[in-house]
């Protein structure tokens, strides 16, 4: 009886390492799993993106734009989509707004520029605002890595 | 048969007067500035400004509003500054009670023509004097410098065909978007210019015209070497 108590107790040790092993293993290819879509996507969304976009899109002239989307990646990036070069090249966030805008606020001379597209750039670290386009697109946002919707108040 | 051409010949001389008086008309200014423009003169394929750094304060800042002193440089040699590139200090930037320099430009043939971006690694400091500098590389290329340091690139080279050079437009001055905003007195000095064959000249093309929307105010320095003006 004893030798059999033994038995069944080195049997039940075996599967509980077993268990161990398996629950162990699962658990590292889970986290490397997370790990990789972090490193190769964005961090979680600041909430200062949404609002930013949001503050925006209505001193361009619409509140309620059809719809939005964003893109994490760097400044020069972003910029470079347009063939241009600034001073700086940190993370951000390039939004993308679609939708009829009228840009009153806008610099320089003549009447404000319009289009249905308006891009901008938000520093990933502090939330201000860099950049801003306005014009009929395309964006090329989806050259900078994956395009994910963004969701604006209403 | 004489006596048509005559009234053909006055036909073509009055067309050829409303062309010139196209050519030669105001800017469509959108704002309230306090500035001295031109846009009849020469061809201005760069520009250069010593701006004081005055202080300001804008009243509408959180509608996107701003109040700036700022360096416009017609390019795509259109008239009357459709298309133009320009520099500056800014109080409000983008709803954000912020001053900051920044350039920005309007151009034709590409599928942004409207653009504006922070200039972050130079600050601007109250009392302080800036130089900003606007020129044209060539190749379709205009860049900004702030304190000769080159802030702005390759402005769409690669996609602003027949973006070459300047216009016949050049302005320095105030820009506000409110009358209730405000600027103490500042100057822009050492107003020089890059002429078509690509030479800096002493200083602006002689003025045609001075604007002052109140209560902004400006005028000339002696000898038009200077440019002031102030908003309050």
């Amino acid at each position: 009886m004893s030798l059999q108590k033994k038995h069944i107790a080195s049997v039940a040790a075996g599967l509980l390492v077993a268990f161990g092993l398996v629950a162990a293993l699962t658990r590292a290819t889970s986290a490397h799993g997370q790990g990789s879509a972090r490193a190769a996507g964005s961090p979680s969304l600041p909430p200062f993106v949404p609002a930013v976009a949001q503050r925006m899109a209505a001193i361009a002239g619409n509140a309620r734009p059809d719809s939005a989307e964003y893109v994490y990646t760097t400044r020069q990036a972003a910029v470079g989509l347009d063939g241009e070069v600034v001073d700086s090249n940190q993370p951000v966030y390039l939004v993308v707004l679609h939708g009829h805008f009228v840009y009153r606020y806008a610099r320089g001379i003549g009447p404000p520029p319009t289009g249905t597209v308006l891009t901008l750039t938000i520093d990933a670290a502090t939330g201000d605002s860099l950049d801003l386009g306005l014009g009929n697109g395309p964006s090329g946002a989806a050259r900078l890595g994956p395009v994910r919707p963004l969701a604006l108040g209403r | 048969m004489r006596t048509k051409k005559l009234p053909m010949r006055g036909v073509l001389a009055v067309a050829v007067g409303l062309i010139g008086l196209a050519l030669a008309a105001p800017p469509a200014f959108a704002n309230l500035y306090g500035v001295g423009w031109r846009n009849d003169g020469p061809v201005v394929n760069g520009s250069h400004a010593n701006m004081y750094i005055s202080g300001k304060g804008t009243a509408d800042y959180a509608s996107g509003g701003f109040i700036a002193n700022v360096l416009w440089n017609g390019v795509q040699g259109s008239c009357c500054f459709q298309y133009w590139i320009e520099a500056g200090d800014t109080k409000g930037w983008q709803g954000q009670n912020i001053r900051t320099f920044y350039w920005a430009r309007n151009v034709a043939g590409v599928a942004n023509p409207y653009k504006e971006h922070r200039v972050t690694s130079v600050v601007p400091n109250v009392g302080t004097y800036m130089p900003v500098q606007l020129s044209y590389l060539g190749n379709s290329t205009w860049a900004a410098y702030f304190n000769y340091q080159v802030q702005s690139g390759p402005d769409g080279s690669t996609y602003l065909y027949n973006t070459t050079a300047g216009a016949k437009a050049v302005q320095v001055g105030l820009e506000s978007t409110s009358s209730a905003s405000y600027s103490a007195a500042t100057t822009n000095s050492q107003l020089d210019y890059v002429n078509s064959a690509g030479s800096w000249v002493g200083h602006f093309p002689d003025w045609s015209a001075l604007r002052a929307d109140p209560p902004a105010r400006s005028s000339w320095d002696v000898q038009w070497v200077t440019q002031r003006n102030s908003m309050n």
